[in-house]
C-alpha cells in the first residue's frame, strides 16, 4: 500500500510521540504525588535503617524514643505521619494514637507493663489515605518489681526522718563553743547569749 | 490531635536574638556597676559580708529555681508522672534544712570562706581531697547541664542553634562575674528572682484558664496510665532521691556555703527557709506543663525541653517569650552563682592552699578572675557534645553529693565524728551509689550513695570517736590583723 507523504509524516508523528512517552514514562522518577502511597520507616538518631541497639528505651520506666523517616527518603516531600501503638492483647482498632504531625520523631512515655507494639504510617497530603503501616517496633516495658520499690523507698524516709532529727535537736540544743567570746564581742541581746547557734 | 510544628519554630530567631542581646548586656552593665563595690578579694568572693534579709532570700531562691527546675521539673513529671513532680519539690527540704546548718557555719567559721576549707579543718587532708574533687566534680556536672540546659531551650523555643546559644549564656555570665563577684551575683539574683516568679506566675494563670487539670487527667488516664499511678516504681524511687539529691548539693556545695559566709549575723537562717517556700510551688507549675503535653497532644521531641515546648505551644508568641525570659532568667541567676563559688573553692583551696600560700589580695583576685574565665572555657568545651538527657548528666552526681551529707552534718553538729569513717563514707557511698545510678536507674544514685555514708559515718562515730576542739575552725580562719594587711598593701 503506498501512503501519501502527509501521512507518512503524521504517522511517524504519532509514532515518537507514543515513543517518547514511553520511555518518559520508564525512565522519570514516580512522581511525588502519584497513586501509589507512601512508606514510613522506623529510624535511629541520624535518620540511619534502625538497629537493635539504636532504640533508645527504658523498660524500667516505660518510656521510649522513637524516629521515623520517608522510605525511600525524599528530600522535596512534605509529609504528614501517624504515629499509632497498642498493648499486646488489645484489638487493632483501640490502638492510640500518639502523634499525628510533620515531625519525624516523638518521646512517649508512661507505658504500663507489657509488650507494645508501635508502627507508623505516612501521607504526602491530608486527602490522601495514609501508607501502608511501618514494621512494627515491639517494646517489653517491665517496670521495677514493688518489693524493690519499697525497700529503696524505705531507706529514703528513714535518712530524711534521720537527717530532719539530728539537724533539728541539733539546731534546737546544739551548745554554741564560742557563747562566751561572741557575746563579749557582741554584747546587743541576741539568741547567742542562751548558747544556741545563731537564728536557730 | 494538635499537629504542631516544635521542630519547627516557636519564637522567630531575630526576636530570639534581640531578647539575649538585651539581657545579656544588661546582666553585664550591672555587674560591672555592682563589680565597683568590690574593692577587696572578701568583697569580690563574699559582697564583704554583709548581706540582709531580702536580698539573702532572693539569691537563695533565685539559685535554686535553676534551668533544673524550668527544665527538669517537666522532664520529671513526663518520664515519672505526679509522683515525679512531687519528687521535684521535695528538693526544697535541701533550703530547709540549711537553714538551722547556715546559723552553725556563721557561729562556727564567722570568717570562713568555703565548704572545702571547713572539711580540710575539721576531717583533715584525706577527707579534704576526696571532698573537694566531689566538690568541683559536681559544680562542673552542674554548670554543664545549665550551659547545655540553655543552648537547649533556645533552640527548641527560637531557632537559635544550641551551640550558639549555650556559648552566649556562658560569655555572658562569665562576663559579669568576673567583673562584679559576687555583689553582681546576689544583685543580678534579686532581679532575676522577681522576673522568674512574675513570669511563672502569667504563665501558670494563662495555661491554667486554657486547660484545667481535670481534663488533663481524663487524656491521660487513656494514653499514658502510668503517669497518673500512685504505685509508679521509677517515681516512688526517685521520691527521696530527689530529696537526698536536693539536700546534698545544698549542704556540702560552695555555692551555699558562700551565701552563708556573705549573709550578715543572724540572716541566713531565715533567708534559706523563706528562700525554700518561695521556691516550692514553682516545680508543681513547671511539673503540670511536662503532664500536660501528653494529654494536650503536644509531640515532645526530647524530654527535657517538655516545658518550655508547652508553655510556648499553649501560649503562643507572648507564651513564648515570657518562657525565653524565664529560662534564661533561671540559667543565669545559677551560672553565675556556679561560676563565683567554685572560682573561690578552687582558688582558696587549691591555689592559696597550696601554691599561693603569702598571696597578696590583689594577686588573689586575679587567679579569681582567671579562674572564673577558665572555668567557663572548660564548661564550654563539655557542652559541645550534647548525648544525653539532662535528669542523665545532673544525677551522675547524685551519689557523689549524697555521700557528703552525713559527713558534713556530722562535721557541724559532733564533736567527736571519725576522720577516717567520713573518708571512707565519702569514698564507699560515691562508689557503690554509682553502682546503683548504673544498674537500676539514675533516681537511685543518691539515695543508696547517701544510705551507705550514714551507716559508715554513724558506725565509725560510735565504734571509734575522735575528739574535735572547734577552736581550730576559728583559729585557721581568723582573719589577718591590721598590721599584715598595713604590709601587704606596702608590699603591692
Amino acid at each position: 500500500m503506498r501512503t501519501t507523504p502527509t501521512r507518512t509524516n503524521r504517522l511517524v508523528a504519532v509514532t515518537a510521540a507514543f515513543l517518547s512517552a514511553a520511555i518518559l514514562t520508564i525512565a522519570a522518577p514516580t512522581p511525588a504525588n502519584a497513586d501509589e502511597p507512601v512508606r514510613a520507616v522506623f529510624t535511629n538518631a541520624d535518620g540511619e535503617p534502625l538497629s537493635g541497639d539504636d532504640l533508645a528505651a527504658d523498660s524500667a520506666r516505660g518510656d521510649i524514643q522513637l524516629h521515623w523517616a520517608l522510605d525511600p527518603p525524599d528530600a522535596d516531600a512534605s509529609p504528614m505521619f501517624r504515629l499509632v501503638g497498642r498493648l499486646d492483647g488489645e484489638l487493632v482498632d483501640d490502638r492510640i494514637v500518639y502523634y499525628e504531625g510533620p515531625q519525624r520523631r516523638s518521646f512517649i512515655s508512661g507505658l504500663e507493663d507489657g509488650t507494645h507494639e508501635f508502627v507508623v504510617m505516612a501521607r504526602l497530603a491530608d486527602t490522601d489515605p495514609w501508607g501502608p503501616e511501618s514494621e512494627a517496633i515491639v517494646f517489653t516495658v517491665e517496670h521495677h518489681s514493688l518489693r524493690q520499690t519499697f525497700i529503696l523507698l524505705g531507706i529514703g524516709a528513714f535518712l530524711f526522718i534521720a537527717i530532719v532529727f539530728v539537724v533539728v535537736r541539733e539546731a534546737i540544743f546544739a551548745e554554741n563553743p564560742f557563747a562566751d567570746e561572741d557575746d563579749a564581742a557582741d554584747p546587743a541581746p541576741t539568741d547567742r547569749a542562751a548558747g544556741k547557734g545563731d537564728g536557730a | 490531635m494538635n499537629s504542631n510544628t516544635t521542630e519547627g519554630l516557636l519564637l522567630d530567631p531575630g526576636v530570639g536574638f534581640a531578647l539575649l542581646a538585651v539581657f545579656g548586656l544588661g546582666w553585664i552593665a550591672l555587674g560591672i556597676w555592682w563589680g565597683r563595690k568590690a574593692k577587696t578579694t572578701e568583697g569580690h568572693m563574699l559582697a564583704g559580708r554583709n548581706v540582709g534579709l531580702a536580698l539573702g532570700t532572693a539569691t537563695a531562691a533565685a539559685t535554686w529555681i535553676t534551668s533544673n527546675t524550668t527544665m527538669l521539673a517537666p522532664q520529671f513529671a513526663l518520664q515519672l508522672g505526679i509522683i515525679g513532680a512531687l519528687a521535684y519539690c521535695t528538693a526544697s527540704f535541701g533550703l530547709f534544712l540549711f537553714a538551722p546548718m547556715a546559723a552553725r557555719i556563721r557561729t562556727l567559721m564567722p570568717n570562713g570562706f568555703t565548704s572545702v576549707e571547713f572539711i580540710r579543718l575539721r576531717y583533715g587532708e584525706t577527707a579534704y581531697w576526696l571532698f573537694l574533687l566531689i566538690s568541683i566534680f559536681y559544680s562542673m556536672t552542674w554548670l554543664v547541664s545549665m550551659a547545655m540546659a540553655g543552648g537547649i531551650a533556645l533552640e527548641a523555643l527560637s531557632g537559635i542553634p544550641y551551640l550558639t546559644g549555650m556559648t552566649v549564656i556562658l560569655a555572658v555570665c562569665v562576663a559579669y562575674t568576673v567583673f562584679g563577684g559576687l555583689y553582681a551575683v546576689i544583685g543580678t539574683d534579686f532581679i532575676q528572682s522577681i522576673i522568674i516568679l512574675a513570669g511563672l506566675v502569667i504563665v501558670a494563670v494563662m495555661i491554667l484558664a486554657k486547660e484545667p487539670p481535670g481534663s488533663v487527667y481524663e487524656r491521660l488516664e487513656e494514653s499514658r496510665p502510668m503517669l497518673l499511678s500512685a504505685l509508679f516504681p521509677a517515681a516512688l524511687m526517685a521520691l527521696f532521691n530527689n530529696m537526698l539529691f536536693g539536700i546534698g548539693e545544698i549542704t556540702h556545695s560552695n555555692v551555699w556555703w558562700s551565701r552563708a559566709f556573705a549573709m550578715r549575723k543572724g540572716v541566713g537562717a531565715k533567708a534559706f527557709l523563706l528562700g525554700g517556700l518561695v521556691w516550692l510551688p514553682i516545680p508543681l507549675v513547671a511539673g503540670f506543663l511536662g503532664l500536660a503535653a501528653p494529654a494536650l497532644g503536644i509531640n515532645i521531641l526530647r524530654p527535657d525541653v517538655a516545658g518550655p515546648v508547652v508553655a510556648a505551644e499553649m501560649l503562643g508568641t507572648l507564651g513564648a517569650v515570657l518562657v525565653f525570659i524565664v529560662v534564661f532568667c533561671s540559667l543565669a541567676s545559677s551560672i553565675d552563682s556556679l561560676l563565683a563559688a567554685t572560682s573561690d573553692l578552687i582558688t582558696k583551696d587549691i591555689v592559696q592552699n597550696l601554691f599561693m600560700k603569702d598571696a597578696t589580695d590583689r594577686q588573689l583576685r586575679t587567679v579569681v578572675m582567671v579562674v572564673i574565665i577558665g572555668l567557663g572555657v572548660v564548661t564550654w568545651l563539655l557542652c559541645l557534645g550534647r548525648s544525653q538527657t539532662l535528669a542523665e548528666v545532673l544525677f551522675f552526681a547524685g551519689p557523689l553529693v549524697g555521700s557528703t551529707i552525713w559527713p558534713i552534718i556530722a562535721g557541724l553538729y559532733w564533736k567527736r565524728a571519725n576522720p577516717v569513717g567520713v573518708s571512707l563514707a565519702m569514698l564507699m557511698g560515691t562508689a557503690i551509689g554509682l553502682f546503683a545510678y548504673q544498674t537500676i536507674g539514675w533516681y537511685t544514685g543518691a539515695l543508696v550513695g547517701t544510705a551507705v555514708s550514714f551507716v559508715i559515718v554513724v558506725a565509725s562515730t560510735a565504734i571509734f570517736p575522735r575528739e574535735f576542739d572547734w577552736r581550730r575552725l576559728r583559729v585557721s580562719t581568723a582573719p589577718k590583723s591590721p598590721a599584715d594587711r598595713i604590709r601587704e598593701e606596702a608590699a603591692q
